[in-house]
């Protein structure tokens, strides 16, 4: 097996990986820095998927403490209140030097500022983008940047395990797999960096990219890393129907919901009536895919198990106007949306939770980071959008820094050795693994979904305990060289410590929060102001630990706001009209 | 729109002793190359090698040959081929890993040689820029933005890029970009480093790689714009 060294490995290739590593290489020119990406470098994950854009504090009427309320209330108060301040306090340097160093293009105002749209949730119009195709824009700047620096790139080279010291007491380096060569490779390093994503893809239906499957939370949490908030998985309530189709699943802009689409169930009804008929269709997002799902529960979708969003009253010159892409989108998988309803359905979109990290996005084990996505605890029981790619990039920076600092106390790796088996002994085996997967996504969608009970989260558990057992049936064939379906099980190994992960989680929150909602405890607690903090126990099993939020800068009285304990009328009023 | 139940896909293997045509359904009007292709995978053959990320027309990972065309497998439906006899090869011009799936480092190579990215002339400036949208060198810039460096217009012009990436049209673009950016430090430098590319510029500048940039990207533009820069003359 390849043993190799360097001094920063960063597993992911998305926004936070692309970051971090940038800073780290331009705080120290003699550093060894290597990304490893199970995808293309800079071209898989959701980094580059962004349509929304990236929040910010730039205008003077905006205001850091507006950003942050608008957070935390997002986040049903349970965010890592110190990790959402480093959010909205460094969004503002990292666009500065997005634009100035890395040489993106953002959209401007006619006098030439930058312009900031309007996004759902938030207080103020402070969304930097470029179009609705902002994170192809960060994307490409981010990767031609690491191309032309001296950064040892890996493309389609996955994580399989982070190594341990001699002492087992620091993470220094990480086995790694060559999915084109089909070789395990072993990297020595003085500190790692977590920067994979989140799980979404775990479910049925997803936008995410599809290859993301949790490798690093499940790395993690095979380490012994803590990982929080694991229970919040956040939904958006308009993916395409697309039949079988990839495309199913890809996420129909919400500017719809805002500009007065309507939704409807089979029987042609506004079904939102039922459920927040103050807001109907401009509900929070959460709310409105549990209401689709609901309806769609109930029996009354379509044959394709989707819902109707109909635009067609606000007519064919808005449409093209306001979402060209979206029209042709729609177009190409045969919906009109000026002349018919579309059908749409809840689509997994992101993981709120994550490993866990302090300010310097350092985990639970020396030696080892996380960024991203796959950190947890910045947005709390659900993101806003546009905080997320802001996240991926603050943290990214605040990873790269923090690694460069801690060098110097981080000495060479001795990782211990480690041996590793054939990959493909069994390799005889009857199951195809891209079945197993589906089964594994049908699994996740109906019983640790959208709509959550303990009965539901009970059976899932043991039938994700069946589908673990199978994995060792997966039939392999062909050589272990870009074999398609050993990654899809390697793939299917990790989404199920992920998915138990997830279900523990959320059995033990027994209050509805945010994302996370229970049919059997359908309220919101006044005791449920905590995390969950989880990792692996000495005997294998997910240990669980309730931590009080620290309400370190506001206090839940503080705020008042859709996803909280509901306020009394004055109390809400006074909240709406505080500038 | 009518489509065909069921078409077959020749796919190019790179073990010619591996099953390369196969009969796949087509579910839809909607129903993309690659869904064709995962068919295969997931039901037919397991070893068939391709590449797909975001499904969703914004990575680029999926570029492939179909019918003799570049093309996203993701964003190119099956029934708008005309025809039941589909053939999918790799992108021309670079070295295949296996089947469909190409290296693509000389690619991403050839833009690091290129210096294919921003060269800040203000790298510590702490305050954003002021960037009339409507200002012309921007307008231009504009215009050539938005590439997703899937390979393909340098696939359609294999011949002429013999290899060399750096001067492949999808660098280039980046490059006429780079020239006319006021942020940026190599400026005119940039223009002399092709300045002995006039060839391979008419070349692109006359070839199809409009039709198969699947952002559409105005890429014979870019080309005639850079001959034009080249030659000395100003064109904002």
């Amino acid at each position: 097996m390849r043993r190799e060294v360097t001094d920063i490995l960063i597993l992911g290739g998305g926004g936070a990986a692309l970051y971090a590593a940038l800073r780290a290489r331009d705080a120290d020119p003699r550093l060894r820095i290597a990304i490893a990406s199970k995808g293309l470098v800079g071209k898989s994950g959701c980094t580059r998927m962004v349509q929304g854009g990236y929040n910010v504090v730039l205008h003077p009427d905006d205001s850091f403490d507006k950003h942050y309320d608008d957070t935390l209330r997002g986040g049903a108060m349970i965010n890592d209140q110190e990790l959402a301040w480093l959010l909205v306090t460094q969004a503002p340097e990292r666009i500065v030097e997005l634009e100035n160093r890395f040489g993106c293009y953002f959209d401007r105002n006619a006098d030439g500022t930058i312009h900031q749209r309007a996004l759902a949730g938030q207080s103020f119009n402070r969304t930097v983008h470029r179009g609705d195709l902002t994170g192809i824009e960060l994307m490409s700047r981010l990767t031609e940047q690491v191309l032309v620096r001296d950064i040892d790139i890996r493309n389609e080279v996955r994580g399989v395990d982070l190594l341990f010291d001699r002492c087992r007491e620091r993470v220094c380096g990480a086995l790694l797999f060559d999915i084109n060569r089909g070789e395990y490779v072993s990297v020595a390093a003085r500190c790692v960096l977590l920067a994979t994503g989140g799980a979404a893809p775990l479910y049925r239906i997803t936008p995410a990219s599809l290859e993301k499957s949790g490798d690093g939370l499940a790395m993690a949490f095979r380490a012994g890393a803590e990982l929080v908030d694991m229970e919040m998985m956040q939904f958006h309530p308009t993916g395409l129907i697309a039949g079988d189709s990839v495309l199913t699943g890809t996420v129909l802009e919400e500017g719809l919901r805002g500009a007065g689409g309507h939704l409807l169930n089979a029987l042609g009804e506004r079904f939102m009536a039922r459920y927040d008929p103050a807001k109907m269709e401009r509900s929070t997002r959460d709310r409105v895919s549990r209401s689709s799902f609901l309806e769609l529960r109930a029996g009354r979708g379509t044959p394709q198990g989707g819902v109707f969003l109909d635009v067609r009253h606000l007519g064919k010159d808005f449409l093209l106007k306001s979402s060209p892409g979206m029209y042709r989108r729609c177009l190409s998988v045969g919906y009109d949306m000026a002349k018919e309803p579309v059908q749409v359905t809840p689509t997994a979109h992101f993981q709120m939770g994550g490993v866990r990290i302090d300010t310097r996005c350092r985990s639970s084990i020396p030696g080892l980071y996380a960024a991203g996505e796959d950190a947890g605890g910045v947005h709390g029981a659900n993101r806003l959008g546009g905080n997320g790619v802001a996240e991926s990039i603050v943290f990214g920076a605040i990873a790269g820094d923090a690694m460069v600092r801690d060098l110097p106390s981080l000495p060479s790796p001795s990782p211990e050795l480690c041996e590793v088996a054939d990959p493909l002994r069994t390799a005889c085996g009857k199951t195809n693994a891209f079945a197993l997967r589906r089964e594994l996504g049908s699994v996740a969608w109906d019983s640790l979904g959208i709509v959550r009970s303990a009965a539901s989260l009970d059976e899932a558990l043991h039938r994700l305990e069946t589908i673990e057992a199978r994995l060792a049936d997966v039939s392999l064939p062909g050589d272990a060289a870009g074999n398609p379906s050993l990654q899809a099980r390697m793939d299917i190994a990790n989404l199920v410590s992920v998915a138990r992960l997830v279900a523990n989680s959320a059995a033990s929150r027994e209050e509805s929060r945010g994302s996370h909602f229970r049919e059997d405890f359908p309220q919101t607690s006044a005791d449920g102001l905590y995390n969950l903090h989880v990792r692996q126990g000495v005997d294998g099993a997910i240990v669980t630990e309730r931590h009080a939020v620290r309400f370190t800068r506001r206090r839940p009285e503080d705020l008042a706001g859709d996803t909280l304990i509901p306020a009394a009328p004055s109390t809400a009023a006074a909240a709406a009209t505080t500038p | 729109m009518t489509h065909p139940q069921a078409v077959t896909l020749d796919v190019v293997r790179s073990d010619p002793a591996q099953a390369s045509r196969f009969e796949v359904p087509v579910p839809t009007a909607g129903s993309r190359v690659l869904d064709a292709l995962l068919y295969v995978r997931e039901r037919l053959d397991p070893t068939l090698g391709f590449r797909y990320a975001c499904r969703a027309g914004m990575c680029g990972s999926c570029a492939v040959v179909v019918n003799g065309k570049e093309a996203l497998a993701c964003q190119l439906p099956v029934a708008t081929l005309g025809t039941r006899e589909v053939s999918v090869a790799p992108l021309r011009g670079l070295p295949v890993l296996r089947d469909l799936v190409c290296d693509m480092e000389p690619f991403f190579a050839g833009w690091k040689r290129a210096h294919a990215a921003l060269e800040p002339n203000d790298p510590t400036r702490d305050v954003p820029r002021t960037m009339p949208p409507g200002e012309p060198r921007r307008a231009l810039i504009e215009g050539q933005n938005g590439c997703l460096t899937c390979g393909a217009c340098d696939s359609a012009c294999a011949d002429s890029v013999g290899g060399d990436h750096a001067r492949g049209p999808a660098a280039l673009n980046r490059l006429l970009m780079l020239t006319l950016d006021e942020r940026d430090a190599q400026g005119n430098e940039r223009l002399a480093a092709i300045a002995a590319e006039t060839a391979r510029l008419r070349a692109y500048a006359g070839s199809g790689i409009d039709d198969v940039c699947p952002v559409g990207i105005p890429l014979r533009r870019a080309m005639d714009t850079l001959e034009r820069l080249v030659a000395g003359e100003r064109v904002s």
